[in-house]
């Protein structure tokens, strides 16, 4: 079992290697480098080709840059763990807020990179970044707090309010966000306890929130991972490292530097009906998401990454895919109303008698207006799948590009 | 009454008690929704085209995953606007001009307890085709009523016409009745005899 395990792991990253190698031989645009991982500690003499290092460059000893044109945790492939911390300013005043970037952004240089955080008393969990990432954003509110509403990126527009929200507190917009992203469940709580001690005098933590994903794809040679409902998600995303990806994520207005090469985060809570899910018969299921159970295909198909026939119909002429399937609703028409969706689920204990257990949807875009807005406006119109989950929280956040080489996340926002 | 007779008698009641629970659990489990009725009936011959299809259910309709088409032998659907659930009931306009023939009912529904139901039936509409446009006068074909029990050409696997049985709980109404009958007798008297 064991053995197993470790020869199908190691297969699926030798997979991924030559996958991100063939990304960035195919890569035309220099402003975005595909996040090649390197390793932390010297390889052994054995790795002498670029693909075993590639290849060797993982696990525990994954590292993922810290500077560069976009910030890392986003175009990066997915962690098995992901963590969200929702803060607010104690002190909502521009010199706070500037002081937080660059405290994050230092423990970030260090951590993402194998390196103890200042002050790290546990230097031997930070040797194992374990894909570390940490990622900032800024919520529109704190722009407006600090009085620089005049710098709110183009793209950071409110997100209304649709008729499947059902906001609880705490989950709600904050003045930031820190994403801590690792394979490691110890090194991810490091990083947590290091950002969350460093900013304790200048921040309140509002929320947050653990998210978890299965070790590996669904099914061979898949993107999409199962969630809680068993399905596989995720699936429909563009491709890092090409042209359509940077077209869906990545900013390419002339702003200032800090938000070229940025992107938009919005983060939902939606806890899962699980109860009600588990009566429905399997065909219902499979009726309600628009994909097999199994294999992840769009119905009437047979592999995960195939593309939708929404005309397809039975020997009776009933349409294959449902009107109101969840896949159907929530395709996007063209480039650019597609969304980079990195969903993970939670597990947040027991409440009245049943499990808070759901998805904590990720999503990254270029613009929501275009993109989320209106897809997220026909899936709380339409979509089957309502009757099953409820939002029970939203933020969105606006990721400023990478920090240059010495510099810092967000730099020139608030000075 | 002697202990040992309370303690078989508190024995049977209890058993019988359980055994009544777990038929009515046994009869609930099985009711899936299934189509009851329709209008136009399944096989039922029309004078004229009418102007909507009812179907009627066992079980109340969730307004989700539903869809349906009626279609004459030339597969084109006749349907003219989208369906309506109410209740046990969906509904869907038909063409009223249709032309004579016979038609195919084919659906899809939801029960409330989440159950996918795919079935079809037919009927048909008496009278004589109108004269094709054809060059080559043809002799008017008269339109043959459908079979009342057609099989279903779901492509799903599991028709519900074969399913219904195999979901229902196995238990034949006789032994449902006699053994009902048998156990409310026994609370009854085990009742009767605890209390003295």
């Amino acid at each position: 079992m064991t053995t197993s395990h470790h020869l199908s792991r190691r297969g699926l990253l030798a997979a991924g290697g030559v996958a991100l190698i063939g990304v960035a031989s195919g890569c035309t645009s220099a402003a975005s480098p595909p996040a090649n991982p390197t390793a932390a500690s010297p390889l052994p003499p054995s790795a002498t080709t670029a693909s075993d290092a590639a290849t060797q460059a993982t696990g525990q000893d994954l590292v993922y840059p810290f500077y560069g044109a976009h910030q890392s945790g986003v175009e990066t492939p997915p962690t098995t763990l992901q963590t969200f911390i929702g803060l607010d300013l104690i002190d909502p005043s521009p010199r706070t807020a500037d002081a937080v970037l660059r405290l994050v952004s230092d423990d970030a240089a260090r951590l993402t990179q194998g390196q103890p955080a200042l002050g790290d008393t546990e230097p031997g969990i930070a040797a194992s970044p374990a894909g570390l990432t940490i990622t900032v954003g800024i919520g529109r509110q704190l722009f407006e707090r600090t009085r620089r509403a005049d710098a709110i990126p183009d793209s950071l527009v409110e997100i209304p309010a649709f008729p499947t929200d059902a906001f609880e507190k705490p989950w709600v917009q904050t003045d930031m966000i820190v994403q801590i992203a690792s394979d490691d469940a110890v090194t991810l709580t490091h990083a947590t306890r290091m950002v969350t001690k460093d900013l304790s005098t200048l921040v309140s933590v509002r929320w947050m929130q653990d998210g978890f994903l299965p070790n590996e794809p669904a099914v061979p040679g898949g993107v999409g991972r199962r969630n809680l409902m068993g399905q596989v998600d995720g699936t429909v995303n563009p491709e890092p490292g090409t042209p359509d990806f940077n077209t869906v994520v990545w900013d390419d207005s002339e702003g200032p530097a800090w938000v070229t090469g940025g992107t938009v985060l919005v983060l939902r809570r939606i806890r899962l009906l699980l109860d009600d899910w588990e009566k429905l018969d399997p065909t219902t299921q499979e009726n309600v998401i628009g994909r097999h159970q199994d294999s992840g295909a769009p119905l009437g198909g047979t592999s995960e990454l195939e593309a939708f026939d929404y005309e397809a119909v039975d020997a009776n002429g009933l349409p294959v895919i449902p009107e109101d399937a969840h896949i159907r609703v929530a395709r996007a028409a063209s480039t650019e109303q597609m969304i980079l969706r990195r969903p993970y689920s939670y597990n947040a204990g027991m409440r009245n008698g049943t499990n808070d257990m759901g998805l904590l949807f990720a999503a990254y875009m270029r613009d929501p207006a275009t993109s989320y807005i209106p897809m997220q406006t026909r899936v709380a119109e339409l979509d089957a799948f309502n009757r099953w989950n409820i939002t029970i929280g939203s933020a969105a956040y606006f990721l400023p590009a990478g920090a240059r080489e010495g510099g810092y996340i967000g730099e020139g926002i608030f000075t | 009454m002697t202990g040992w007779m309370r303690r078989v008698l508190v024995t049977a009641v209890t058993l019988a008690a359980m055994a009544a629970g777990g038929m009515a659990l046994a009869v609930t489990a099985s009711a899936h929704a299934e189509l009851v009725g329709s209008s136009p009936a399944d096989g039922e011959v029309l004078d004229a085209a009418p102007d909507a299809v009812t179907l009627s259910f066992s079980e109340r309709l969730v307004e989700m995953g539903a869809a349906i088409t009626v279609r004459g032998a030339d597969k084109q659907s006749i349907t003219t606007g989208p369906l309506a659930i109410d209740g046990f009931d969906m509904t869907v306009p038909v063409d009223p001009n249709a032309v004579p023939g016979t038609y195919t009912v084919a659906f899809r529904v939801v029960s409330e307890d989440g159950h996918t139901v795919t079935s079809t039936f037919q009927y048909s509409v008496a009278g004589q085709l109108p004269p094709a446009a054809s060059p080559e006068p043809t002799a008017p074909v008269s339109v043959e009523p459908a079979a009342p029990q057609t099989a279903p050409l779901s492509a799903e696997p599991t028709p519900p016409a074969a399913e219904a049985p195999v979901e229902s709980s196995g238990i034949s109404p006789v032994v449902l009745v006699i053994g009902g009958a048998v156990i409310v007798g026994l609370v009854i008297v085990g009742a009767i005899a605890l209390r003295r």
